[in-house]
Order: C-alpha cells, then sequence, then structure tokens
C-alpha cells in the first residue's frame, strides 16, 4: 500500500501523463519534469530500467519511472522498495495489484488507477473481474463514510487486545 | 458515541428480522454489530444493506479473502477506525 501511495504521489504531484499517453510539453497539464533523454541516462538509471522491464513484463518504462529518473537515487530507491513490496511472499502478486488498485481508486489518483488497472489486465483480469474489485471497493467507501459520519464505534471484540 | 442511538437485537422486528437471524447464522460474533444495529434504524435500509453486502462479498472471480483484503485496505486509506 505504501509503495502503490509513494508512486501514485510521486505521478500525480507532477502530472505525469498516464502510459502510452501523450507527454504534453506545454499547457495547464503539462507534466513539471520531463524524463531524461536516454543520451543521459546514467548506468545506474539504465540497471534499474531493465529490471523494471523485466518486472512488469513490458516493453516500455513506465512514465514515472522514466520521469523520476531525473534523480537516478531516487528511482532506484523507489524502484527496490516498490519491488520488494510487489514481489509474492505470504501474499500473491495479484493480490497486491487488487489492493494497489483499491488504494489507487480511494485516494482519487489519475496516474495511480491507470497504472494499476494495466497490472491487473496484464494479469489476466476481465472487465467483470475489475468491476466485482470496483464493488468492493465502491462498497467500503461508502461503509466508512457512514461509519465516520454516525461516529459509530468499532464493535468491542475486533478490538486489539489491550497492552 | 454513535449520532444515533443504535438498536438492541430485541427491537429488530418485522422484514430486518429475518437479516438478524441470517446474520447471527453466518457470523460467529458474540453480539450483532453496530454497523448492522445503525443500519437497522431504517429496516429497509438494513434489508438493502445486508442484500448488497452478500453481492460485493460472496466469493465470485475474486475468493473472499481477496476482497477481505480490500476492504482492509479501503479502510486503512481512509482512516476508518470501524
Amino acid at each position: 500500500m505504501e509503495a502503490a501511495q509513494q508512486l501514485h504521489t510521486f505521478a500525480d504531484g507532477f502530472r505525469i501523463p498516464s502510459d502510452g499517453a501523450p507527454w504534453p510539453s506545454a499547457g495547464a497539464d503539462a507534466p513539471v519534469i520531463a524524463p531524461p533523454p536516454d543520451e543521459e541516462l546514467t548506468d545506474r538509471a539504465r540497471a534499474t530500467f531493465d529490471d523494471i522491464l523485466e518486472f512488469f513484463g513490458v516493453k516500455e518504462v513506465p512514465n514515472a519511472f522514466r520521469a523520476m529518473a531525473r534523480d537516478p537515487k531516487y528511482l532506484t530507491g523507489t524502484w527496490r522498495f516498490y519491488r520488494a513490496c510487489f514481489e509474492p511472499r505470504h501474499l500473491t502478486r495479484l493480490l497486491k495489484e487488487a489492493v494497489a488498485f483499491a488504494v489507487a481508486v480511494t485516494t482519487r489518483s489519475r496516474y495511480g488507477i491507470d497504472f494499476a488497472t494495466r497490472r491487473l489486465r496484464a494479469a489476466g483480469v476481465t472487465d467483470a473481474g475489475l468491476m466485482e474489485l470496483m464493488q468492493v471497493v465502491d462498497r467500503f467507501n461508502g461503509i466508512n463514510k457512514f461509519a465516520d459520519m454516525l461516529l459509530v464505534e468499532p464493535d468491542p471484540w475486533n478490538l486489539p487486545p489491550k497492552a | 458515541m454513535a449520532l444515533i442511538r443504535l438498536k438492541t437485537e430485541g427491537e429488530i422486528e418485522g422484514k430486518a428480522r429475518a437479516v438478524v437471524e441470517a446474520v447471527r447464522k453466518r457470523w460467529d460474533e458474540p453480539e450483532l454489530s453496530h454497523i448492522i444495529r445503525a443500519h437497522a434504524a431504517v429496516p429497509d435500509l438494513l434489508v438493502a444493506h445486508s442484500a448488497a453486502w452478500r453481492t460485493t462479498m460472496d466469493p465470485g472471480i475474486w475468493d473472499r479473502a481477496t476482497k477481505e483484503m480490500i476492504a482492509t485496505a479501503v479502510s486503512g486509506v481512509n482512516g476508518c477506525e470501524y
């Protein structure tokens, strides 16, 4: 969740366009920074890009990581953390991508929703799968608002034990 | 304390009573949850809430555990204590 939110924050904060979308150079939608030209990429950034391509199984580095290469240390650090979070361990990669989608929708991250949807699609999730997932996200956003606005207290048996 | 009085289990009657019975059978909880008791302020709302809950959380393409994980993530992002 943290790794996904970090990526979304960077991308939305700098108005990075969705992957595959045109990169406007001027106007209100123009990204704050542009990715460095290929010839200016450091060896560290190139190695990170290779890892990103392999991890996602894509031919183009996602725009957020391309822009992040303006600061290779930032790119590498962010990517290492992202990869560590999304590697399957106790939880599957697909479940983690589904959580990233839920986080992106809930925080209304324009880049994040597109990014997470691409990952789910690549994993074979269909329209029906996306709809079912959205139903849970939508429902719980509603339940959260309902409970918060009416100050409904947690059920005592769900509270963590007192220290 | 909630802004509305949460109905007790014994106060929930009529068509909402069937929801209470189903919830009790389905969930192994010591008492009726606060969220059910809050929705019971309007019996029709509780009936609709329960139906929507089943539709949303019953396993389909995604299993129940994944759906619970999504619910937890959404609630965490929203900082919803409930």
